[in-house]
C-alpha cells in the first residue's frame, strides 16, 4: 500500500481520536453546580 | 471478499477496539468526583493511548488475514507511527491532569515521599514508553544491534502495558465498575494471547520444520544467496515477490528474525528449494549469513507479503528496483519465464555502480527469454558508459515508458529515497495510484 496513504490514515485517525476524547469528556463531566 | 472489503473490516475492528474503553467509560458511573473537563480529557487520552498500545502487538503479530489486506510493510509503518501517536497521547494524559491540580512531584517522581504504588506504576510506565519509542526511532543512529533492540523492544512494551494496567486498576475510578474491569481484562487476554501465539506457539509449530542450507554463494553488490531445501517436510510454495522471516541459531526461540524476500521463482513444487538473497548490512547479514555452510539448519516463517504480480493482473508491468530491492522483482521475472508469460516488462534498476548490480548477468539472460527490457541507472558510471546516470527519476521513466504506460502496473522496491521519489514521480506522470505497488525492505 502507498505509504502516503498510511501516513494520511494515521493523521486522520489521530484527529478522530482526539475528537472522540473531547466528546467523551463533555459527556462525563457533570455540569457546574 | 475483496482486499478492500477485508481491509475495511479489519480497520473497523481496530477502530472499535481503540474506542471501546472510551465508550465503556462514558456509560460507566465512576465512583468518585470528576476532575473537570480538562481532567476528563486527560483521562480519556489515557484510555485511548493504552488501547493503542495494546493493539500495537496485534499490528505486528503476523496475522495473515490482516496482513494480506494491507501489506506487512504498511502495517509495520502504521505500527511505528501509531506507537508515536500513543506516546504523545500518553504524555498529554499526565500533563492535563497536573494542570487540573494533581501534584506533579508525586506523579512524575517515583522516589518522592508522596509517591505510592499507583503513581510509581504510572511514572515508570511513562518513562519506559519514552525509552521504548526513543530507542526505536533512533536505533540506527545509536548503533544498537537489531537483535538486541528486538528483545528490549518486546520487554519494554510488555513492562509498559503491565505497569499501565496496574495503574488504572489501582486508581479504581472508572475501573471500579465491573464493565470497565471486564474491558481491560479482554485487552490483557488479547495481548497475552498474541504473545503466546507469536513467541511460543509459532516457534513450537516450526520446531520440526527446519530448512537445510544447500548452497551459500556470493553475489554482486556484497550480497549472498542462500539456497535452502525443506528437511522432512513439504516446504512451501509462494507468490513471486513475497518474503519470509529467517531465523538462524540452534532453536526457533532464539533472538532475532529477519524479513528477507525470496529470490527464486514462485510456483514451488512440494519439497522444492527456495532461495534468499541477503545484502551485507553488518551484524547478522555480515557475520552470521556468510558463515552458514551447506548442511546448516534455518527456520523460516512465511510466505508473507502482498507485493506480488499474482495479485495485480495487467497488460504489462514496470518494475523499479534499487540495490537489494531487486530480489522480489527478480523472483517475479523468473516466474514469468517459467510460466511462459509474454507480457512486456520494463525494469528500471538503480545502483551505485556497474559492478554492484546484483543479478546483472542473470537479468541480461532473462531479457533473452522473455519480453523484458532492463534500464540500468548508475550513480557512479564507469568510463564510456552511455546509459542512464544519477537516480531513477520521472525524466528517466518518461524516456522509456510505452504509450499505454498508464495501464501498466508498477512494482517498486528499494531504499527509502527511491521509494519516496517514485511515489511522488508516478502520480505526476499520470499513473493511477492504485497501479503502484511498493515494498520497503527497510521496514524494520
Amino acid at each position: 500500500m502507498h505509504h502516503l496513504i498510511v501516513k494520511g490514515v494515521v493523521v486522520g485517525l489521530t484527529i478522530l481520536l482526539i475528537v472522540a476524547v473531547v466528546v467523551f469528556a463533555l459527556i462525563v463531566t457533570p455540569p457546574p453546580v | 471478499m475483496t482486499w478492500i472489503v477485508r481491509g475495511m473490516v479489519w480497520f473497523g475492528l481496530y477502530m472499535f477496539l481503540i474506542l471501546l474503553p472510551l465508550a465503556t467509560a462514558a456509560i460507566a458511573s465512576p465512583s468518585r468526583v470528576s476532575p473537570g473537563l480538562l481532567g476528563e480529557i486527560g483521562v480519556g487520552l489515557g484510555f485511548v493511548g493504552l488501547a493503542l498500545m495494546c493493539l500495537e502487538f496485534a499490528l505486528i503479530s503476523r496475522i495473515k488475514a490482516a496482513a494480506q489486506a494491507f501489506g506487512e510493510d504498511s502495517l509495520q509503518l502504521f505500527h511505528n507511527l501509531m506507537g508515536t501517536v500513543a506516546l504523545l497521547l500518553l504524555l498529554a494524559h499526565p500533563i492535563l491532569l497536573i494542570v487540573t491540580g494533581y501534584p506533579a512531584n508525586c506523579w512524575l517522581n517515583p522516589f518522592a515521599s508522596c509517591a505510592n504504588a499507583i503513581t510509581r506504576a504510572a511514572a515508570l510506565a511513562l518513562y519506559a514508553l519514552i525509552l521504548l519509542v526513543g530507542l526505536s526511532v533512533w536505533r540506527k543512529k545509536l548503533n544498537i544491534k537489531y537483535e538486541l533492540w528486538q528483545v528490549t523492544h518486546g520487554l519494554f512494551a510488555l513492562f509498559v502495558l503491565i505497569a499501565a494496567m496496574v495503574h488504572i486498576n489501582a486508581i479504581g475510578r472508572y475501573t471500579s465498575t465491573p464493565i470497565m474491569r471486564a474491558v481491560w481484562l479482554v485487552y490483557a487476554i488479547l495481548v497475552a494471547g498474541l504473545l503466546l501465539y507469536y513467541k511460543i506457539l509459532l516457534p513450537i509449530l516450526s520446531w520440526n520444520k527446519t530448512w537445510e542450507v544447500v548452497e551459500n554463494r556470493e553475489e554482486r553488490g556484497d550480497a549472498r544467496t542462500l539456497l535452502l531445501r525443506p528437511v522432512d517436510h513439504k516446504g512451501y510454495s509462494f507468490e513471486p515477490g513475497q518474503f519470509a522471516w529467517l531465523k538462524t541459531g540452534r532453536t526457533p526461540f532464539g533472538l532475532g528474525q529477519h524479513p528477507i524476500s525470496m529470490s527464486s521463482p514462485g510456483d514451488v513444487e512440494p519439497g522444492g528449494e527456495v532461495a534468499f538473497t541477503i545484502k551485507n548490512l553488518g551484524d547478522w547479514s555480515g557475520e552470521e549469513v556468510p558463515a552458514l555452510k551447506p548442511g546448516d539448519r534455518i527456520w523460516l516463517d512465511g510466505p508473507h507479503g502482498v507485493f506480488s504480480m499474482d495479485r495485480e493482473q495487467a497488460m504489462g508491468y514496470v518494475f523499479i528496483g534499487g540495490g537489494i530491492g531487486i530480489t522480489p522483482l527478480y523472483s517475479m521475472l523468473q516466474t514469468m519465464v517459467d510460466r511462459e508469460d509474454v507480457r512486456p516488462v520494463l525494469l528500471f534498476y538503480g545502483s551505485e555502480d556497474w559492478e554492484d548490480l546484483t543479478f546483472r548477468e542473470e537479468l541480461d539472460e532473462l531479457s533473452n527469454q522473455m519480453n523484458l527490457k532492463v534500464i540500468y541507472v548508475l550513480d557512479n558510471p564507469p568510463e564510456g558508459w552511455e546509459g542512464e546516470t544519477g537516480y531513477v527519476t520521472a525524466d528517466v521513466l518518461r524516456r522509456y515508458l510505452p504509450k499505454q504506460y498508464k495501464r501498466f502496473i508498477y512494482f517498486i522496491c528499494g531504499p527509502d529515497p527511491l521509494m519516496d521519489a517514485m511515489e511522488e514521480a508516478l502520480p505526476q506522470l499520470g499513473v493511477p495510484r492504485e497501479n503502484v505497488q511498493t515494498e520497503r525492505f527497510a521496514m524494520v
